[in-house]
Order: C-alpha cells, then structure tokens, then sequence
C-alpha cells in the first residue's frame, strides 16, 4: 500500500515520517490541533497516539464489534484532520477529540444495528457449571459483562464508556454530551441501576 | 454526611480524579461505611466496563487516514458552503438560462427607448413605465417549469432542490431586467432632459416587482403561457385608465394606485413572491407524473 503511494504525486499534505519520531511529547493538544490545521501529519500521529488507547476504548464499547469500532476510529481521524482548522479553542482539544468520535460512532450506528447478537453466543457457551480453574471463571465474568453491557441503552453504553473506559471527567463529559453536570450523573446511575438489573437477569450477583 | 463525596465515587472509582479533590475522598473513606459500599458498587460497575471489550491494542490508523484524505476529495465545508455554493449555483444557471429571455428583454426595452426618445417628455416616461414591468414579468415566467427549460428534467434529477434553482434563475432574469431598465432609464433621461431620472425609475419600478412576481406565482400555478397572458391582462388595465374618458373613474385610481412605487406594492410583491417560493416545492405547472413525459417545447 505504501509502495503504490510512492509511485503517485504525494501531496504537501502528506508529510509523516514513517519511523515513531514524535518530539511533540511535550506540547500541548491544542499546539497539535492547530499544527494538524497547518496539515501536519506527525502532529496527528502525536495526538492519536496520546488518545488511541482510551479513545479506541470508548468507540469498542459504544459501537460494539472491534472492526466497526475501527473503522469508526479512522472516520473519526479523517474528521479531526480535515476540521482541525476550525478548532475554535471553546472546549478542551481531549472534549473536542471525543465530541467527534461520539458522532462519527452515531452516524455509523444509524446507519446499521451493531452485531450485539454475536455476544449472546458468547453468553451460552459461558452458562454450563463454573468450573474450578481461575481462567475459565474469568472468561466466564468476561462474556458476562460484555452481554450485560451491550444489552444497554445507547446513551448509558456512552456515558458509562466515557466514565470508565476512558476515565474522562464528568464535567468534559457533560461537555462531549451537551448535557448538564448533573445530568451526567444521574445517567451514570441509570446505567449502574440498568447494568445490574441486567447482570442479575443473567443470573450474576454483582455487588453494583 | 456521603453529599458531597458520594458525588465524586464514580470518578475516583475511574481514576478520573486528580488533586486535592482526590485526597479528600480517600481522607474521607477511611472513616465512612456507606461510602466504601458505594465505592466498592462502582468499582464493580468499572469492572464490568472493562470487561465488556476485548483489550486491543489500537491500531495504527493513522497512515491510512492520511491515505484517504489524499486521495477522497473533501466535501465543501459546511461554514463556506452559503457563499461558495451561492456564487457557483447563479454561474450554472446563468448558462442554463435560454439565450431568447436575455434578447428578447433587450430588444423590447430598446425599442421602447428609441421611441421614447424620438417622442420626448411625459410620453417618454409612459412608454418606459409601460414596457418595464411587461419585459420582466415575462422574462420570470419562463425561467422555471417543464415548459420552456430543456435542461428540466435533467434538474429535477439533481440534489439541489428545486426551489433553489427556481430562486437563482428569478435572481438572475430579475437583475438582468432591472440593470437594462436602469440603463433605458438613463439613456431617455438623458434624451429628454426635462423627465427627472427619480420619476422614471420609480414610474416602472413598482410595477416591474409586482407584475414579476404575480407571473411567477401564475407560472408555476397554471403555467407560463397563460401567466404571461393574464400578467398582460392585469397590465392592460394601466394602460386603459390612461385613455382620457377613464381617467377621472373611480377604477382608474384604484388601478393607478395598484400599479405604483409605493410601499403596498413592495409588500404585495413579496408576499406574492413568498407564495411562489411555496408553490415551487410543489411540482411545477404541467409536469405530469413522475415517468418521463417529453418536455413541449
């Protein structure tokens, strides 16, 4: 794929070095947000790699299956470095980051239902007698949570994600949801009250 | 006394909390049952988060992102589309728009000028105050509809709504019309110095923007043939109330009171400009079904 790139007219626009070389360590996601404006590559590739792992977090959980939750993480991308120029600097850039993840996750949603149904195998095959190895118990705690979880309304899905898999602060996410503070929190509690009542559905007893 | 710190459970349960906000739930902690019972209830919740996904490590996007910036030509930004959008949609449609409406408007107004200058004075100004509006409400009325655009079907076809093309076409005629107005004006003032320029622009002015609009609201109603026919029909009645035996009638103030630059006409104008507007969401006059009926020329 990078061959075939080479052999093309490669726009100014696309500059990155292939090698890990990110000196940007130290700046600040706004200073990347505005190089990425100046169509930066590597200031992009600072920015993803300080994100990636809590944001390709929160968009496996609210979009479910790991290859939509891929391609919305590169759609999500796409949109950073082409809007990049018009970060105003009313919210944080990690706000912003996550604003446009949510929505991209939103149109890719709206567009087909995400493969829950797949879990629900996961969740029989989990079901027969707990065993007494360590390994098989936490697989089994594993399907169940993925089960439950998905099971979930979109917006606690969300919020919860937010909370927990990217431990973002509630007052960024009131902002990423448009919503109040207090808001925020009292879905984080539905989704609690909602997840536990699915767990014990399937016959967990988690301590929620 | 959970208020406060109870609050802030779900964050610390996250690791989302930093600082001194951070020290005061663990100082708090130590000392208070409900609030372990609620930290160990979210801890759980974090728990089942955590597990609810396979941990990944997430992929290296960012080259191929680049990739397809590259090579997937960006759609026009929202913020500049208004601008942008608007200057190329009035540079499309001016091609679209029948070479026959920019000619006959400007034949017609230099006829009426060369008469008007030979004939001098008030005369001057009637014929230009006649002429004016009849040129451009004709001009409007065969700008949209199935009818006299070959290009219709091939329109209706694309994403830009109807009444946009309909706005821009109406745009275009309109100004066209006014600008050649505005130079017949000159040119007769011109000729025949003693018509101030005022009293000739507003003698058409008015009526020009009435007659206009009440053809665009008749073509796309009924039709343009028969909305030019009724636009001069209405048109005619300024023309009688000039003959000497009617002037002094009661209708011939009225119909000289309708026909004028005044305020009531403006909106008048608009408000039948807005109906058209309206009206053009509907499929236009003449279109019958949706199955590809040969354009009538």
């Amino acid at each position: 794929m990078d061959s075939g790139a080479d052999a093309m007219a490669v726009p100014a626009r696309l500059r990155w070095p292939v090698a890990a070389a990110v000196p940007a360590d130290t700046v600040e996601d706004e200073v990347l947000l505005r190089r990425i404006g100046d169509g930066d590559g590597t200031a992009l590739a600072a920015l993803y790699q300080r994100h990636a792992g809590r944001l390709f977090g929160f968009l496996q959980r609210c979009v479910g299956d790991p290859m939509v939750a891929e391609e919305v993480l590169q759609d999500t991308l796409l949109a950073v470095w082409r809007s990049a120029d018009r970060y105003a600097g009313r919210s944080s850039a990690r706000t912003w980051l996550f604003g446009i993840a949510r929505r991209q996750a939103h149109n890719r949603l709206r567009v087909r239902q995400p493969p829950f149904v797949a879990l629900d195998s996961l969740a029989d095959r989990a079901d027969p007698a707990p065993g007494p190895e360590q390994h098989a118990i936490a697989a089994i705690q594993g399907a169940a949570a993925a089960t439950a979880f998905a099971g979930l309304a979109a917006t606690h899905r969300e919020v919860l994600a937010l909370a927990f898999a990217a431990r973002i602060s509630h007052q960024e996410i009131a902002e990423i949801l448009e919503i109040p503070v207090g808001t925020v929190k009292s879905r984080l509690h539905h989704a609690r009250a909602a997840l536990a009542t699915a767990l014990a559905e399937r016959g967990y007893l988690e301590e929620l | 006394m959970t208020g406060h710190c109870a609050d802030l459970l779900p964050e610390y349960a996250a690791g989302s909390l930093t600082g001194a906000e951070r020290d005061v739930v663990r100082v708090h902690l130590k000392g208070c049952r409900e609030c372990q019972a609620e930290l160990a209830s979210w801890e759980a919740v974090a728990g089942v988060v955590a597990k609810a996904a396979p941990t990944l490590v997430p992929p290296a996007a960012v080259p191929g992102v680049l990739h397809r910036a590259a090579l997937i030509p960006q759609p026009v930004p929202a913020g500049r589309r208004g601008v942008h959008f608007g200057a190329q949609l009035l540079r499309a449609e001016l091609r679209l728009v029948r070479p026959a409406v920019w000619l006959a408007s400007l034949l017609v107004l230099a006829w009426t000028v060369g008469v008007a200058a030979l004939a001098g004075g008030v005369w001057a100004r009637t014929g230009l105050s006649l002429a004016v509006p009849l040129v451009a409400a004709a001009g409007v009325a065969g700008v949209y509809g199935p009818h006299r655009d070959p290009s219709f079907e091939a329109l209706a076809a694309t994403v830009t709504s109807p009444r946009l093309v309909l706005i821009a076409r109406v745009t275009l005629v309109f100004a066209y019309d006014l600008a050649l107005a505005l130079a017949a004006s000159a040119v007769v003032h011109l000729a025949a110095p003693p018509v101030r320029l005022v009293d000739l622009v507003t003698s058409w002015l008015g009526p020009m923007a009435l007659l206009s609009a009440l053809s665009l609201l008749l073509a796309l109603w009924i039709g343009p043939n028969v909305s030019v026919a009724l636009a001069m029909a209405a048109w005619a009645l300024r023309v009688v109330v000039l003959v000497p035996e009617f002037r002094a009638s009661r209708l011939a103030a009225w119909v000289r009171d309708a026909w004028a630059t005044t305020p009531g006409t403006a909106v008048a104008a608009i408000v039948l400009l807005a109906a058209a507007l309206a009206a053009a969401r509907r499929r236009p006059a003449g279109h019958s079904g949706s199955t590809g009926e040969p354009l009538r020329g």
